[in-house]
């Protein structure tokens, strides 16, 4: 059996990372690293790049409210996930959401393409900022730009408390309001899925602004809202409790497909208006997604069999997966963890890396319309042409 | 999926369609909402289709998202299979119709075809076809409706706004073009061209700015005009009128010319000729100022100035020159003309003086004082000597500077010492002073070079004149003393003559005193007077060769002795023909016997023939003759001679001199004794 590509270490101390980095680059003296740290230890960032650099290796990552470890959720230590050929990586910081943006994905789209190689599955794997606030946006614009040259698979970094802070690094740099890109070639993908159930009754949410929703049936949202945590859990709605709360209201982008894209309210704004992380198109009709069920098992089914569709069999191979903070939120850590252990069982993968997103970039099928979507796992192999 | 779902994905779609204005944008977001919304990866756009009935149809993709390659083929006329863009809403799973579409980078199996009205066709496509529970071809109806409507507004507001780039290009082209025509202008302009915006900075500077300014666009640009480009003292108010001038874009300068102050880089001063023109742009009035260095313009000015006042100086001393009679005068004359005239600050002569010194002789427009101080002055700057002794000794015009202003020198700043020559040495010299430094052009120097030579031929000249006065008067003084001399050697030999006939004593005496009565009763000059006074008094002097005993015989006298008597004019004439007098005395002696109707003699002459003071002289020389003893006769008396010469009136003798001598006999009382 090959080595796994995938390692956790409980401490990010020099003296556990430069053995591994070491061990590791005698073979492969081309590889890099693709580091994932829970927010509760985004200052041994530097640790992480100074290793990385001393050893000679190329270094990315993103930081996260938590990584997924053995079935848990855990807040310390860090994932070095290996790159036996350290792909081309482009750290965009402070993205424009403005009428610069065209230009500086113009330029994005140049770079990448200058770096994009010839085989036939390449995989842009992008980890934003979740405070990015035109993340929709960029992918419409991205995928208008690069079509089907790439699969396209990401997640939001940063803070669950959505306090801003960097949250994207690489060898040298630790950035925020950006984009980490990276091309990992002979990959095809990732599968996205989260099972939320749209009920047949649903309240229609009217008036949004960019990743605000500022009216739910031509009310303000947060009357509504108010109400509805009254009479669901009696409880008053505050700025403090909110995030608690609106996991459990989230709003649906209805698909004519019957696919639901779940934007999770996260945030009182000071105007009464509901901030979500992820663009919510303009003025855009939205469901409401009253407590919706979920169903876990059609899910990890769904995921595990879309895995087994781009790339085989998982049987003993590393498994990369991210899942969102807001999901957890709404099943509750319990029926987290469960989905967790679910999908390691399910994948019988080797082993399952990952981390707390904030927000899920991919499609339901291989070749579907990249989309931005909140309460999902996204799931991919690791290293995906390595087979044990 | 249920009513309201339906409505919130048609929702979505309209109100893309509706937010959009221009066709590529309206396609390309319309196209991304169904794709996003159907979960086909891929699609594309055809619009105006052509009709037809064959297995292929030849279109154009105007949009394709999701395959690179067909993102390549946009706005490419492609053949493609006809049952794939004609026909209604279908969704179809065909795939060797869709292996036929050219630039394919991945398998398609399943199409969705979505008719836009009349405008075209939109085909969306998938390797499988995506789950969905929707009647896909009859939902998006309204929508294609719509996005037909759409197009067709696009399509008018894409060649209106086509229209008015084309117009805007146009005008940008005629601006840049503009541009550069002004550019080039003044670019090559040799006058400064400077625009001044409303907040007083420095907007526009040409290349001429920078070469007469001295500064280089990129250093004033934005920049204070006034603090830049006008001496302090002139800052306050030009500020005060270009605040006036930003209310309504006038001002007592705009549109004029006018010469002011400009200020250099180096903080120099030279003259500048400004024209102002208002500019409005975007409703502020900006000045646009053309300037030209004047500095060239302004020398050749004054040098035009200080010739013309030169030349006038030059004018007036030739007319002093002219009407001179006295050289003190003439120097006086010519220094206040120097000073009045050419508008100089002072003149003054000097004359070399024993001792290789200098006396001033004349001066004008200022105090001795004032001219030695200057001098002084300059002499301890430079440590020369001074100017007009170094002019005396050499010859040569020289120059001398002071200081501007008035000081100790009295105001001069600038002299000139021109040499006083004659026949090329100096005996003096002529002091030009001015106030202001570098007062003399070379042209001016050259002029008042040619006066002071002017001058210098005037005292030379004088000094001449009166020089030869002197002698002339010595001339003539020593002339009358001689001619007074000779006179009395005639009278005394006519007198001997008279001497030597005792019976004519007295008679030319006699003859004389009527002639002068007759003469002076008709009016006659002092000057001719005198003549016929003395013709009278020496008529008879010929007679010195007629033996007296024969002027003294009575009886009559023989051919030969009356001959010798009728020659005594003749030899009369002949002794006083060499004496200079200023009256014909020769002739009246030569003619006194000389009748009007030619029976006189010697040569018988007639009528104007006979000079007035023969023809006068006649008639007394008869009158007295007559009235007095002879040794041959009686005396006849006055009465008897007067009838005789009343008698003989108008035929031997002249009638008015003949009424002249009757009146003074019988008018005036004339008697001989």
């Amino acid at each position: 059996m090959t080595a796994s590509a995938m390692l956790y270490l409980p401490d990010i101390r020099t003296a556990d990372v430069e053995p591994v980095l070491a061990r590791w680059r005698a073979d492969r003296p081309g590889m890099g690293v693709l580091a994932l740290v829970p927010e509760a230890e985004r200052a041994a960032v530097p640790v992480l790049q100074r290793a990385c650099t001393d050893a000679g290796v190329a270094l990315a990552g993103g930081v996260f409210p938590a990584l997924v470890e053995s079935g848990e959720f855990v807040t310390q230590g860090t994932w070095l996930l290996r790159l036996d050929h350290m792909p081309y990586v482009a750290l965009y910081p402070d993205l424009p959401h403005d009428e610069r943006l065209p230009g500086v994905l113009d330029a994005m789209v140049a770079d990448l393409l200058g770096k994009l190689g010839d085989g036939p599955d390449t995989t842009l794997f992008m980890l934003f900022d979740g405070m990015v606030p035109n993340i929709g946006s960029i992918l419409d614009e991205l995928y208008l730009r690069l079509s089907n040259r790439v699969h396209y698979m990401g997640v939001n970094a940063g803070s669950e408390t959505f306090q801003p802070m960097p949250c994207l690094f690489d060898q040298s740099r630790i950035a925020q309001n950006g984009l980490l890109a990276v091309l990992v070639e002979a990959h095809r993908g990732a599968i996205l899925e989260h099972g939320y159930e749209v009920p047949e009754q649903t309240i229609t949410a009217t008036s949004t602004e960019g990743n605000r929703i500022l009216q739910i049936d031509w009310r303000p949202a947060f009357d509504v809202y108010r109400e509805l945590a009254a009479e669901q859990y009696g409880v008053e709605v505050t700025r403090d409790n909110f995030y608690q709360l609106g996991v459990h209201f989230p709003f649906g982008i209805v698909r004519a497909n019957g696919i639901t894209v779940v934007r999770i309210p996260v945030a009182l704004e000071e105007d009464g208006s509901l901030f979500c992380v992820g663009e919510v198109p303009a003025n855009a009709m939205l469901a409401l997604l009253r407590a919706p069920a979920v169903d876990s098992r059609h899910t990890l089914k769904t995921v595990t069999r879309g895995l087994a569709e781009l790339d085989g069999s998982l049987d003993g191979r590393d498994l990369l997966l991210f899942y969102c903070a807001g999901r957890r939120l709404h099943l509750g850590l319990d029926a987290a963890r469960g989905e967790l252990r679910g999908l390691a069982e399910l994948s019988r993968a080797g082993s399952l890396a990952g981390a707390l997103s904030l927000g899920e970039i991919g499609s339901t099928t291989q070749w579907g319309y990249p989309l931005f979507h909140n309460a999902t796992l996204v799931a991919s192999l690791w290293n995906a042409s390595a087979r044990p | 999926m249920n009513r309201e779902h339906i409505l919130s994905v048609l929702y979505d779609i309209g109100l893309v369609i509706g937010g959009e204005v221009s066709i590529k944008p309206l396609l390309t977001k319309t196209l991304q909402r169904l794709l996003y919304h159907t979960s086909f990866p891929t699609g594309l756009v055809f619009l105006d289709v052509p009709p037809g009935d064959g297995d292929t149809v030849v279109a154009t993709p105007a949009v394709a998202i999701g395959d690179f390659g067909f993102s390549a083929l946009v706005g490419q006329a492609l053949s493609l299979p006809a049952p794939l863009l004609r026909g209604g809403p279908e969704v179809c799973e065909a795939p060797e119709l869709l292996a036929a579409l050219p630039g394919a980078t991945r398998h398609y199996n399943v199409f969705l075809r979505l008719p836009i009205d009349h405008c075209g066709v939109l085909l969306m496509l998938a390797p499988r076809q995506p789950s969905t529970q929707l009647p896909l071809t009859e939902i998006f109806r309204p929508v294609m409706a719509n996005l037909a409507k759409a197009i067709l507004l696009c399509r008018h507001n894409d060649a209106y706004t086509a229209g008015l780039v084309a117009e805007r290009d146009l005008a940008q082209q005629s601006l840049a073009e503009s541009e550069v025509r002004f550019r080039s202008i003044t670019t090559v302009a040799q006058d400064a061209i400077v625009m001044i915006d409303r907040d007083g900075r420095i907007a526009y500077w040409n290349p001429a700015a920078e070469h007469i300014f001295g500064y280089r666009a990129d250093e004033v640009m934005g920049r204070d005009a006034h603090a830049l480009m006008t001496p302090e003292r002139y800052r306050a108010a030009f500020k005060a009128g270009f605040e006036h001038f930003l209310v309504d874009g006038t001002g007592p300068v705009v549109g004029k010319t006018v010469e002011v102050e400009g200020l250099r880089k180096d903080g120099s001063e030279f003259p500048i000729e400004l024209s102002i023109s208002a500019l409005q742009l975007q409703g502020h009035w900006n000045a646009v100022g053309l300037m030209r260095d004047i500095t060239d313009r302004r020398a050749a000015e004054l040098a035009l100035h200080r010739a013309n006042r030169a030349l006038k100086t030059l004018s007036g001393c030739n007319g002093i020159l002219v009407r001179a009679l006295d050289e003190t005068r003439l120097l006086h004359d010519i220094c206040g003309l120097i000073v009045e005239a050419g508008g100089y600050r002072g003149a003054c002569v000097g004359y070399a003086d024993t001792g290789s010194g200098l006396r001033q002789v004349a001066r004008a427009g200022m105090a001795h004082a004032d001219t030695e101080a200057f001098e002084r002055t300059r002499a301890d700057n430079c440590g020369v000597a001074d100017s007009a002794l170094r002019a005396l000794h050499s010859g040569q015009p020289q120059l001398a500077q002071g200081a501007d202003g008035s000081g100790p020198d009295g105001g001069i700043a600038a002299s000139i010492a021109l040499p006083l020559r004659d026949n090329g040495a100096a005996f003096g010299v002529l002091n030009v002073y001015a106030e202001v430094r570098d007062a003399f052009s070379t042209e001016e120097i050259a002029l008042l070079t040619e006066l002071a030579d002017d001058l210098a031929f005037g005292i030379v000249t004088l000094r001449t004149r009166a020089e030869r006065e002197s002698l002339e008067a010595a001339r003539r003084a020593g002339n009358d003393r001689l001619k007074r001399a000779l006179l009395g050697t005639i009278q005394a030999l006519a007198m001997t003559v008279e001497k030597r006939d005792p019976y004519t004593a007295g008679h030319q005496q006699k003859v004389a005193r009527l002639a002068v009565a007759i003469a002076t009763e008709l009016g006659w000059p002092p000057d001719q007077i005198e003549g016929v006074r003395l013709g009278g008094m020496l008529h008879d002097i010929g007679k010195i060769y007629v033996p007296s005993e024969i002027l003294s015989r009575p009886g009559k006298l023989s051919e030969l002795e009356f001959g010798l008597i009728r020659s005594h004019p003749e030899v009369g004439y002949e002794i006083l023909q060499g004496v200079e007098l200023p009256w014909p005395v020769a002739e009246i002696i030569l003619q006194h016997h000389e009748r009007l109707d030619g029976k006189g003699y010697p040569h018988g002459l007639t009528g104007d023939r006979i000079i007035p003071e023969a023809r006068l002289l006649a008639i007394a020389d008869v009158v007295e003759a007559m009235a007095s003893h002879r040794p041959y006769r009686a005396a006849l008396g006055v009465d008897s001679a007067l009838e005789e010469i009343v008698r003989c009136r108008g035929s031997q003798f002249d009638a008015d001199m003949v009424d002249g001598c009757v009146r003074v006999f019988r008018e005036r009382g004339f008697r001989f004794e």
